[in-house]
Order: C-alpha cells, then sequence, then structure tokens
C-alpha cells in the first residue's frame, strides 16, 4: 500500500524525488476505492491523468468516453429536429425564431455544419419568403438571408439549404432558424405530408 | 411585446393562411393595428406566427407587438436602393397581453 497523507488543516509540502521514471500520484476517493486525479514525474512534469494501477490498490480502469476525452477524441456532437406537428405560418417582416427549429451543442473549437429540409410558400404571389440561420445570435447568411420568391399564388416551393459555420469556440452553441416575409402570409410546411427537418452537427 | 399563447382550434377544413387570417381578425388587425403587411411598404405594427396543429394538439400562436417605432430597411439591388420594407410601428394603443389572450380563447374549439 503506497503512503497516504491524509488531509487535514496545516498545510505542508509534499516532495517527491523519486527517480526520473517515477512518478507520485496524487489520489484521491474513498480507500476502497482509489483512483488517480493527478500524476506528477519526478522533475514536476504533470502527467495526464490515468487510473492507479491494480499493484497500488487502483482499479487500472479507465472508460472509453474518459479515454477519448483525454485524448480529445470525442465524438462530434449532433443534434435534429424534425416535425410534423402542424404548418406554421407567420406575417412577420422581420426576422423571427421558426417554432421548434433549435438546436443547441456543446461543441469543441470546430465549425458545425446545419442544414433545413422544408418545403415554403406565400399567399401572395412575387413576394418573398427569407430564412437565415443564428448561431449565438449571430446571422450565418447576411443581414437578410436566403429569398425565395412566390412565382404563383401559394404555391408550394423548395427553400431548403445546408452551410458550414467558421470555427465556434469550445462550449455550448445554438443554433436556430429564422424566417419572414416580405408582406402577406408565408407557410413552412411542417406536417405529416411535408416533414421538416432541422439538423446541425459539429464537424471533428 | 411577445406572447405565446395555446388553443384549440380546428382548421382543417382551411389553409393555414386562412386560418391565420381568422386569427388576425380575432385579435382586431387593422389599419391601427396592423399585424399583417399587404404590401412590401405598409406600416404595420406586429406580426402573428402560428403552429396549426391538429386537434387534440393546440395551435401555438406567437404575437409581436412592436414597442418602438423604427424606420424601413432599405432594399439593396446591385448595390443601389431598390426601395424600402415595411416600416415597423408602435401602435396608438398598446393591447395588453390579457387582452389578446382573451380575443384568441373566442376561436377555441369552435373552429375558425
Amino acid at each position: 500500500m503506497p503512503t497516504q497523507l491524509k488531509a487535514g488543516n496545516s498545510t505542508a509540502n509534499l516532495q517527491f524525488t523519486g527517480a526520473a521514471d517515477g512518478l507520485l500520484n496524487i489520489v484521491v476517493g474513498p480507500e476502497a476505492t482509489l483512483v488517480t486525479a493527478l500524476s506528477f514525474a519526478a522533475d514536476g512534469t504533470p502527467v495526464l491523468a490515468k487510473p492507479l494501477p491494480v499493484a497500488s490498490g487502483g482499479t487500472n480502469a479507465i472508460t472509453a468516453a474518459a479515454a477519448r476525452t483525454s485524448l480529445g477524441l470525442d465524438y462530434p456532437a449532433f443534434g435534429r429536429v424534425v416535425r410534423t406537428a402542424g404548418n406554421i405560418t407567420t406575417t412577420s417582416t422581420t426576422l423571427v425564431d421558426v417554432t421548434g427549429a433549435t438546436v443547441t451543442l456543446t461543441t469543441g473549437a470546430f465549425p458545425v455544419a446545419y442544414g433545413v429540409a422544408h418545403i415554403l410558400s406565400n399567399v401572395t404571389a412575387g413576394v418573398v419568403v427569407i430564412t437565415n440561420i443564428a448561431i449565438d445570435g449571430v446571422l450565418q447568411h447576411g443581414t437578410s438571408g436566403l429569398i425565395l420568391r412566390e412565382n404563383v399564388v401559394d404555391s408550394e416551393f423548395n427553400g431548403s439549404f445546408s452551410a458550414q459555420s467558421a470555427a465556434l469556440s469550445a462550449g455550448s452553441h445554438t443554433i436556430k432558424e429564422q424566417w419572414r416575409v416580405g408582406s402577406s402570409t408565408g407557410t413552412l410546411y411542417a406536417d405529416a405530408n411535408y416533414a421538416f427537418h432541422f439538423y446541425a452537427q459539429e464537424i471533428r | 411585446m411577445h406572447i405565446t399563447h395555446e388553443v384549440l382550434i380546428d382548421c382543417s377544413n382551411m389553409t393555414g393562411a386562412e386560418c391565420s387570417d381568422a386569427c388576425l381578425a380575432a385579435l382586431g388587425h387593422g389599419i391601427g393595428f396592423k399585424l399583417k403587411c399587404d404590401t412590401a411598404t405598409d406600416t404595420v405594427h406586429g406580426s402573428v406566427s402560428i403552429v396549426h396543429a391538429d386537434l387534440p394538439n393546440p395551435h401555438i400562436i406567437t404575437i409581436e407587438c412592436y414597442e418602438v417605432d423604427e424606420a424601413p430597411t432599405a432594399k439593396m439591388k446591385n448595390g443601389m436602393k431598390s426601395g424600402r420594407e415595411s416600416t415597423l410601428a408602435c401602435c396608438a394603443v398598446m393591447p395588453t397581453e390579457k387582452s389578446l389572450k382573451d380575443k384568441l380563447d373566442k376561436l377555441k374549439k369552435a373552429g375558425v
């Protein structure tokens, strides 16, 4: 059993003068199940946290997820929304959120790919429907967005698109679709006949 | 002002746009309280977005009423101004959230 220094109220230095290839393991947890929190080489270099070997009282076990995380190989984050509950209409001439079209991802410092598959229409011929994507409130397709113009009164047209963001910062990000009309009433089809898909995925 | 309200509406016999127009009428859409642009350059006081779910699920109605005036956005084409978009304006008498919800509740179940 390795030497144990139990927590107390005094402050003291713990000096390690082992061989160059030796390690000082700082362990935490109940005595019955010691795990390594941090290791230091004899020269003070921190070593990636690893499980305490069985010979030293540990379990020598590491999960695959922990190994991926420690090596920076986490699976890419992804999310998807499929809406079939009913079509969505709007009369807004300023960009408003498409109801339900929001994906929140926790990513590394990587870009995300996103896309939508939906059918749009406007009641009035000659009038536009405009869609855009906001990532953390920042519009990705310009201050206006992607324009589709209704040629025939209330005729459905394919408003699907996809794109890729710039590299995001590591952390949580909200990706949402927004839309508006030039005038009149726009319809985004999202029922059992015309399922609406919205997705975002981290690119690693 | 942003309001979201759920109402049980049967609009199975009409288009979403027709159901939206019925909701606008119930809310008092008109010259003094305009919630939809008839032309691209209209002055508008808000908007209505609706998820037209089938019964027994409710319609999810989101009403936005502008609280400040905002000048129209210039439309650009080939780098030149080619007109302007709608003017956003605060209506003279801002309705209360309760009054708007009460008006929508009158559309409940009986259909529009």
